[in-house]
């Protein structure tokens, strides 16, 4: 975890089942392309569906979801909202 | 030359419309609705993987393979990119259920300048999922027409068909298409955007240097359809579906695990039991009890019975009888079954909702969640598997997956064989069958995993809605693919029999046996003639495999011929399928690998259990 300017971010994979949060930063350049066409670009407000014990973090916003692999879910940092 | 737009532009006359859109946004239900042609419609993205064309009147009409954007990250990009670089018309089809998503890839191609007409797929189910879409002004928004279909349903065909020629160029980004034609007047519009979007290949053909605006454009871009996306869409309720409960369940270990067994267990009791057994059964009565008989006593009738054509057609291996019977009465109902259980496994979403279960443990073997597609239809066709395998992330994957589809995933036709034998031989050798099977995949799998430079690519997967898949197309889909498997599979079958009855009648058989008798008597302890099954084998796998019900053995023998056979490269197709997919060099060092490690596995298998069971 660290702390910007007062505003606490986590990485997607700490996210909690049902929470909502707002992406702040992708560290990867090549899934930041790929996420923004998801509709996941900073700024983006998503809902943290489920979170697979190990596994992949689902996320959705509107009627969509899309299952983000763990890995790249801690390269994902996020704020709660 | 890997600008292709030409190579789309040369199909003849008429104009060239184009169905482009996000991978499982209904592309090719809608494909088959305008041409009456037929091709594979499933709910997992990535069923097209290379472009399809049929006639519309005068016209010709592409289906472009499924993509999120337009640039060069994949092989699918690259050949989307050049169909729609050759567009006249494109019909860009759209999921109602995820606007947010699709309308990226809309705004991209008016960008490009190019007439579009929208589909908006699934209207059927938006009511279902709890919101509105205010067509009119997203028509309005866009500056294009819009059409609400559902292309399965063949809801709104007609009216899209009148609007298709009503194309036109939608609302442009005005700041865009002031840089575009500021810095391009020699380029054609649509490929001065791909320019300014950094597209490498794009560049070097025209011979300039790509633009480095890319995220900037696309963050533009996202920006525009989220106000679009507040603006046509409105929630109504938000309860949850009993479907969406269950999709949930699917993921989650606890729930998902049992889940999981307890469809394999159904497909167990359909395949393995009804089918393999009850269904069998009938159907090799008949064949066995009225069909062969039938066709002997009317041979001998004609032809002498003790002369060598009468052998070649009736005999041991027979055109007419050993090659009808198994492929009618065994092969047909059980590969049919195979394929109706993939295609509700396709068509509910069950598949990408197991991929996201399995991640975890697909990331032990090198490979992520995603690979589970592959892996899963190769139980259908193992050749149909490998193309598959083009949806995987990496090379590196792709690598993976081939390796372990051609070691250790039986198709069909052979788990038709498999099923049958060991079912003759009791419950135990069949567990023992899988444990074996289960255990050399696995260990491969973390070996390559392993060894291969590299890591797995993260999962990163769009989630269909749960739904109850149509009959009719289930059906319809199971039947074509058995039928072109069958169809596939029978002038090879119908041409390895035939060769090896001719080789039995001079006795040449005779000799390769005495020459295979070191792999077959003293290294699996198997009696000499199953040198004939690995000879049936190495052209189709399950071919081989049939064999062995006509001959004596014990149980033990026949689990090993059964292991050391399912561990082989499955057939010719097969093999020339994974020399394409992976080139030669690569194809030959799996292919041989394959075969020795079958071998040394079926050896060691032998001894291990000769002492523990004798």
């Amino acid at each position: 975890m660290k702390i910007i300017i007062g505003v606490m971010l986590l990485t997607l994979d700490k996210a909690k089942k049902g929470q909502l949060v707002k992406i702040s930063a992708i560290t990867d350049e090549l899934t930041r392309i790929q996420a923004i066409r998801f509709g996941i670009s900073e700024g983006a407000v998503v809902t943290c569906r489920e979170v697979v014990p190990a596994g992949p973090v689902v996320v959705s916003r509107n009627k969509q979801e899309i299952a983000i692999g763990r890995s790249l879910a801690s390269a994902i940092w996020v704020e709660p909202c | 030359m890997e600008h292709r737009g030409t190579k789309a532009g040369s199909l003849g006359g008429g104009k060239k419309i184009v169905l482009a859109g996000n991978p499982n946004v209904g592309k090719s239900a809608l494909f088959n609705a305008l041409t009456g042609l037929y091709v594979d419609v499933s709910n997992y993205p990535g069923t097209t993987l290379d472009m399809t064309c049929g006639r519309y009147n005068g016209d010709v009409i592409i289906e472009a393979p499924g993509v999120y954007g337009l640039s060069s990250i994949n092989d699918e990009e690259k050949v989307t990119r050049d169909i729609i670089l050759a567009a006249d018309i494109v019909v860009n089809v759209v999921n109602s259920l995820h606007l947010e998503q699709d309308l990226f890839l809309t705004l991209q191609i008016i960008d490009m300048g190019i007439p579009v007409v929208v589909a908006l797929n699934m209207t059927d189910e938006v009511v279902q999922g709890g919101f509105q879409i205010n067509v009119p002004l997203l028509e309005r928004m866009l500056g294009v027409p819009v059409v609400s279909i559902a292309a399965v349903h063949g809801i709104g065909i007609d009216e899209l068909k009148k609007k298709i020629f009503l194309a036109r160029p939608g609302h442009t980004d005005p700041a865009l298409s002031e840089k575009l034609n500021k810095l391009f007047s020699g380029i054609s519009r649509r490929e001065a955007l791909l320019v300014i979007e950094g597209d490498a290949v794009i560049s070097r053909y025209h011979g300039v240097e790509p633009g480095t605006g890319r995220e900037a454009i696309y963050r533009a871009r996202r920006q525009r359809v989220n106000l679009i996306v507040s603006q046509v869409v409105r929630e109504i309720n938000e309860d949850s579906r009993f479907a969406d409960r269950l999709g949930r369940w699917m993921l989650l270990p606890v729930t998902g695990f049992p889940l999981l067994a307890l469809t394999l267990w159904a497909v167990y009791e359909l395949v393995g039991v009804f089918l393999a057994q009850s269904v069998i059964g009938f159907t090799e009565d008949i064949m066995n009890g009225y069909y062969v008989p039938a066709v002997r006593s009317l041979l001998d009738g004609i032809i002498p019975p003790e002369g060598v054509l009468n052998a070649i057609l009736a005999g041991q291996y027979g055109l007419l009888t050993l090659i009808v019977t198994y492929l009618m009465g065994l092969l047909l109902p059980l590969v049919l079954g195979i394929f109706l259980v993939l295609s509700v496994l396709e068509d509910s979403g069950y598949m990408p909702r197991i991929a996201i279960l399995l991640d975890r443990a697909l990331t032990g073997i090198g490979l992520n969640g995603q690979a589970v597609i592959p892996l899963l239809l190769g139980f259908g066709c193992v050749t149909m598997a490998f193309i598959t395998t083009r949806i995987l992330g990496s090379d590196r994957e792709r690598r993976v997956a081939v390796f372990l589809l051609a070691l250790g995933v039986p198709c069909s036709a052979q788990m038709a064989i498999i099923t049958a034998v060991l079912a003759s031989v009791g419950a135990f050798y069949m567990l023992l069958y899988i444990v074996f099977m289960f255990s050399i995949i696995v260990c491969a799998g973390i070996v390559l995993g392993r060894f291969l430079p590299g890591g797995p690519s993260p999962l990163l997967i769009e989630l269909p809605p749960l739904r109850l898949p149509g009959v009719r197309n289930v059906w319809r889909k199971a039947w074509r693919k058995s039928y072109q498997f069958i169809k596939e599979a029978f002038p090879i079958f119908a041409g390895g029999t035939l060769l090896l009855g001719i080789l039995d009648v001079y006795g040449i058989l005779h000799e390769l046996r005495e020459l295979l008798a070191p792999v077959t008597v003293s290294w699996l302890h198997l009696p000499e003639e199953m040198a004939d099954i690995f000879i049936m084998g190495f052209i189709r796998k399950e071919f081989g495999a049939a064999a062995i019900l006509s001959l004596q053995m014990m149980p033990l023998q026949k689990f090993v011929v059964m292991l050391t056979l399912s561990l082989t490269v499955p057939c010719i197709a097969s093999t020339m399928v994974i020399f394409k997919e992976r080139g030669w060099r690569e194809g030959l060092v799996v292919w041989s690998v394959v075969f020795t490690l079958a071998f040394v596995i079926g050896g060691l298998a032998t001894r291990l259990l000769e002492i523990w069971l004798v």
